[in-house]
């Protein structure tokens, strides 16, 4: 018997032992895959994400003055019923939360520097950037200033966002009572936590870096250090050519480039302490990518117009479509909003984690954003004195400081410092050592419209309640920052648009550095609202924007800008509406040109390049494989196609036509980077003997044609050694040329593509890719398309690239990328003002919030 | 029937692992599982049947759960994605037979703890009696 307990205790002891050890196992915290255990075991994580939303929730809300019924379509798209707007407002917050709170977490994480609360150490750097540039701080004193107003019954927007949070807080208390939560904060390791109206407020502040925060500045100088006034002027000088202005009521560029730069010279020897501060700059994450994005031209839009002349329908028709960076989930969260006490039926496009739509249209007046690219925001050089003092104008000036302690994940909370000089943040000195030490005694820091008080949620939900261009333009005035182009049509036939937002009036333009410590460039005020430009009705009957210069030489009372697109989807967008005999833009003609793959960049260079194929070799030439690429390229109609080989023979050549012409001056001179492509084209065009154009490290003179059949010949090489083809026929677009959405956290996992696709970065509905090295990804273009049809509201149609859901196992994660955004198809904004009328065959599913209980 | 007559407690002992780790999948602690092996084991007289019932018992649930997880919040799909996240695109199926695999590991071991304590018990029980 004792023989027996003893094998017994033996077995038990080892069943102990490898007991201990496999939960051990599935216990254990492996980075990036959480301990596999809480992971994947049912009870839970996998088995406690939400993915669809339940067919029917109903929920008595204590703090809701009245029932509001959200009907979601067979998108996933919410239609909120509800008898005021303070009720509709929490029933967008819940909507938001179940469908996207981890987006939204991460945005205010990321704008308010609390990454490294979850991430760790690794997102230091990024931390401190954001707190540095101050946008938490801002966005708070807006906030203070909105309930101010508020308070003194000037506005009554503040119970409205108030209840938005109510709403959001509520649906994440739901799940947490159910131990629910999003896949990410599984994988992450963290818990999500209550929502706040600052963290709504931040979103104006991280839209504005997002599409106006830059480096131009510090970028011009060394160049123009680096080039010479002379060169400097010739491929950087304003106005860049080819511009068709946003508001044709300007007049119309006529005169090559080369226009005064800015009068105003930078100091030679900042050009070192500008290199290093952007090589450490772009060590950050987010600096990186943004910069990256600017110079593959991914941050646009386009928006357009018909008034009721050029359309089919009697009535105008307004198309928008903002370009963004791609991520899973998109940007934009489709919502109908409706409130009965104040007749608001609106339609639109919503940032989640803010109450206000941003763009879409009610029944009265419809508007779409592009970016407006006016300089708003400048950069300062100053002698710094010692770690407290700084000279500004002349005279020693203390900095003054703003502190965070920044939760770290894995270590001691860290202290941070902020200095301002009397401009902004200075953003030097957290780079880290070696950057400190080639500063020496300098310190830079930007001025920037949007550290102020801004008030664009006013803006915002003026426009949602707007009947009319007066009640439009009114609440424009409050749209600080980021500065739009603001397309507008109502109901009543009117068409307009409006460049607007807040613009420094300064000493200078703004265009280079300014000596903070000699006083330089200081900012005066800023441009009044109704003199920016601003076109209603033009006799063109229609109005574009795609980023190009806002205005024409006839604008001369204030500098606006001096950045703009290189303007070929404006020059393709305007190509096809100015040919449209009147009556005949209809919706179907409006989704062929948002969906229009034409280059006109291809085709402005494309005819140089046969014209030199058959000045050298003959119409007809004897080598096949040159005789093949002609061929290809006469046949092309300049439609970046992706199952056609010209797209890509002409997109390989034109970057080596691109490098061969500036790359050898660039790395004479030690420049920073060359001009953009209107400037090649104006040069291959007008000036085919330019200095540009030789290779300044042979001793011959190359000249334009040179040039383009040395690239020619090298694309030929590259090509055929990518496709491992000579026969160039084989040489598919689609092979080199994907789009790709990834996910918010990188994870290729939760990402969607990569995808063949048509188009590339001049296309009006953009795809630039990279392809220097390799198959390109896409990762940016169109983020929503919309097209208002003010003949029929019903009749209006608009489609995001991903879905409604953030989570990755919801059928409306990715439908709509896939079944209709890749398709060139839109999906019907359905816009019933009562729940009755609502179809019932597009309904998904139905929340109902009783107002009551305890 | 002469069969589950004669191993009415064995699987009994299966019907009362799986319906307790149903119970305990509820609580966000999946160590608990082996809980449910653990009493399904203490039902049994030998090792065998105890790591067996345990087992089987742990099987049967994770296994219902699962399914009616992959029904209702498409939760193959995170499975497929986790599985892209190990190894590459398309494993979720592996994904599914690893958990199941390794809750049948849980209700085994389990089963099999329950089952020798209860021996022992039992032993120390006979040995004072006698």
């Amino acid at each position: 018997m004792r023989n027996l307990e003893k094998k017994l205790t033996i077995k038990l002891t080892a069943v102990i032992v490898i007991t201990i050890v496999s939960m051990s196992l599935f216990s254990l915290d492996l980075g990036i895959i959480p301990p596999l255990g809480s992971l994947l075991f049912p009870g839970n994580g996998l088995w406690k994400v939400p993915g669809e939303v339940p067919a029917v929730e109903t929920h008595t809300i204590p703090g809701l003055s009245a029932d509001v019924t959200v009907i979601r379509d067979e998108w996933g798209v919410p239609h909120i019923y509800a008898s005021n707007e303070t009720d509709m407002n929490f029933a967008l917050g819940y909507c938001h939360a179940q469908d996207r709170f981890f987006q939204m977490d991460l945005a205010r994480r990321s704008v308010r520097g609390r990454l490294s609360e979850i991430i760790g150490p690794s997102a230091l750097s990024m931390d401190k950037f954001n707190l540095a540039t101050g946008k938490e701080y801002w966005a708070n004193k807006s906030l203070q200033a909105l309930i101010q107003m508020d308070e003194s019954g000037e506005i009554d927007i503040i119970d409205r966002l108030y209840s938005y949070v109510e709403g959001v807080n509520y649906y994440l208390e739901q799940q947490r009572l159910r131990n629910e939560k999003p896949l990410e904060y599984y994988l992450l390791g963290f818990e999500p936590t209550k929502w706040t109206a600052l963290d709504s407020m931040i979103y104006s502040k991280y839209m504005a870096e997002m599409l106006t925060w830059q480096y131009s500045d510090l970028y011009r100088a060394i160049n123009f250090e680096a080039f010479g006034a002379i060169n400097y002027t010739e491929i950087f000088g304003l106005p860049t050519p080819y511009q068709i202005p946003i508001c044709p009521d300007y007049g119309e560029y006529d005169a090559p480039p080369g226009g005064f730069w800015t009068g105003y010279t930078p100091n030679p020897s900042m050009s070192s302490v500008y290199s290093n501060f952007l090589t450490e700059i772009k060590k950050i994450d987010s600096q990186r990518e943004l910069i990256e994005l600017q110079n593959e031209n991914l941050i646009g839009s386009n928006n357009w117009v018909v008034d009721g002349t050029l359309s089919n329908t009697g009535k105008p028709i307004l198309c928008n479509d903002m370009h963004l960076a791609w991520n899973m989930p998109g940007i934009w969260y489709e919502a109908h909003l409706v409130s009965s006490d104040t007749d608001l039926n609106i339609y639109c496009f919503t940032l989640a984690g803010v109450n206000v739509p941003i763009v879409g249209h009610n029944e009265h007046v419809a508007w779409g954003f592009t970016n407006v690219a006016y300089d708003v925001m400048d950069w300062y050089y100053y002698n710094s004195i010692d770690e407290d003092h700084y000279i500004y104008d002349g005279t020693s000036t203390a900095y003054t400081t703003r502190s965070y302690s920044i939760n770290v994940k894995g270590q001691d909370p860290e202290e941070f410092t902020v200095k301002e000089t009397v401009h902004g943040p200075v953003l030097n000195d957290f780079l880290g050592s070696s950057i400190t030490e080639a500063f020496g005694d300098v310190v830079l820091a930007p001025r920037w419209t949007s550290n102020n008080v801004t008030l664009e949620f006013l803006a915002l939900y003026g426009f949602s309640h707007a009947h009319n261009r007066t009640e439009f333009d009114e609440a424009s005035e409050y749209f600080h920052n980021p500065a739009q182009n603001m397309v507008y049509a109502d109901v009543d036939g009117h068409i307009a648009i409006r460049p607007t937002g807040l613009v420094p009036i300064r000493v200078g333009n703004g265009t280079f550095p300014y000596n903070g410590s000699a006083g330089e460039g200081e900012w005066t005020g800023y441009i009044p609202f109704e003199k920016l430009p601003n076109t209603l009705d033009p006799s063109q009957h229609y109005l574009a924007s795609a980023n190009q210069i806002a205005t024409g030489p006839d604008y001369i009372e204030y500098f606006l800008q001096n950045s703009y697109s290189d303007g070929y989807r404006a020059r393709r967008i305007n190509e096809l509406l100015s040919k449209a005999p009147d009556g005949t833009v209809s919706v179907e003609k409006m989704i062929e040109i948002q969906m229009d793959f034409n280059s006109s960049s291809a085709q402005a260079f494309t005819p140089y390049l046969i014209n030199a194929i058959e000045t050298k070799y003959g119409s007809n030439p004897s080598d096949t494989q040159i005789n093949g690429v002609l061929t290809i390229l006469k046949d092309w109609k300049y439609v970046m196609d992706k199952d056609l080989a010209a797209p890509t023979i002409y997109r390989k050549w034109r970057d080596y036509f691109d490098d061969y012409t500036f790359d050898d001056e660039i790395e004479a001179y030690k420049a920073a980077s060359g001009p953009g492509l209107n400037i090649l084209e104006y040069l291959m065009r007008e000036v085919p003997n330019s200095h540009w154009f030789d290779d300044i490290s042979t001793s011959a003179v190359e000249k334009r044609d040179d040039i383009i059949l040395t690239a020619l010949d090298d694309t030929i090489d590259w090509l055929e050694n990518f496709y491992d083809s000579s026969d160039p026929t084989s040489w598919r677009w689609g092979d080199i040329h994907t789009v790709y959405y990834g996910h918010l956290t990188g994870l290729e996992a939760l990402s969607v593509g990569p995808f063949e696709w048509s188009g590339s970065g001049h296309c009006i509905t953009p795809s630039g890719v990279n392809i220097r090295t390799g198959v390109g990804r896409a990762r940016g273009g169109s983020s929503e398309r919309l097209i208002v049809d003010f003949s029929n509201l019903n009749n209006t149609i608009s489609v995001i690239p991903s879905g409604q859901s953030g989570h990755s196992n919801s059928k409306h994660y990715s439908d709509q990328v896939e079944n209709l955004f890749l398709l060139g198809k839109y999906h019907v904004q359905y816009f019933t003002n009562t729940p009755t009328n609502f179809p019932t065959s597009s309904i998904e599913s139905r929340i109902y919030f009783t107002a009551g209980g305890a | 029937m002469e069969i589950i007559e004669k191993e009415k407690y064995f699987l009994l002992s299966i019907l009362v692992g799986a319906v307790l780790a149903g119970i305990l999948s509820l609580i966000p602690l999946w160590h608990l599982v082996l809980i449910a092996g653990i009493v399904a084991g203490l039902l049994n007289r030998t090792m065998k049947k105890g790591t067996l019932s345990g087992a089987a018992g742990v099987c049967v649930c994770w296994l219902i759960i699962m399914i009616y997880g992959m029904v209702v919040i498409n939760a193959y799909t995170l499975m497929d994605q986790f599985g892209a996240l190990l190894i590459g695109p398309g494993f979720g199926w592996l994904i599914f037979i690893i958990i199941l695999l390794v809750g049948t590991l849980f209700g085994a071991l389990g089963g099999a703890i329950g089952s020798a304590v209860m021996i022992i018990i039992k032993g120390y029980e006979t040995s004072e009696s006698s």
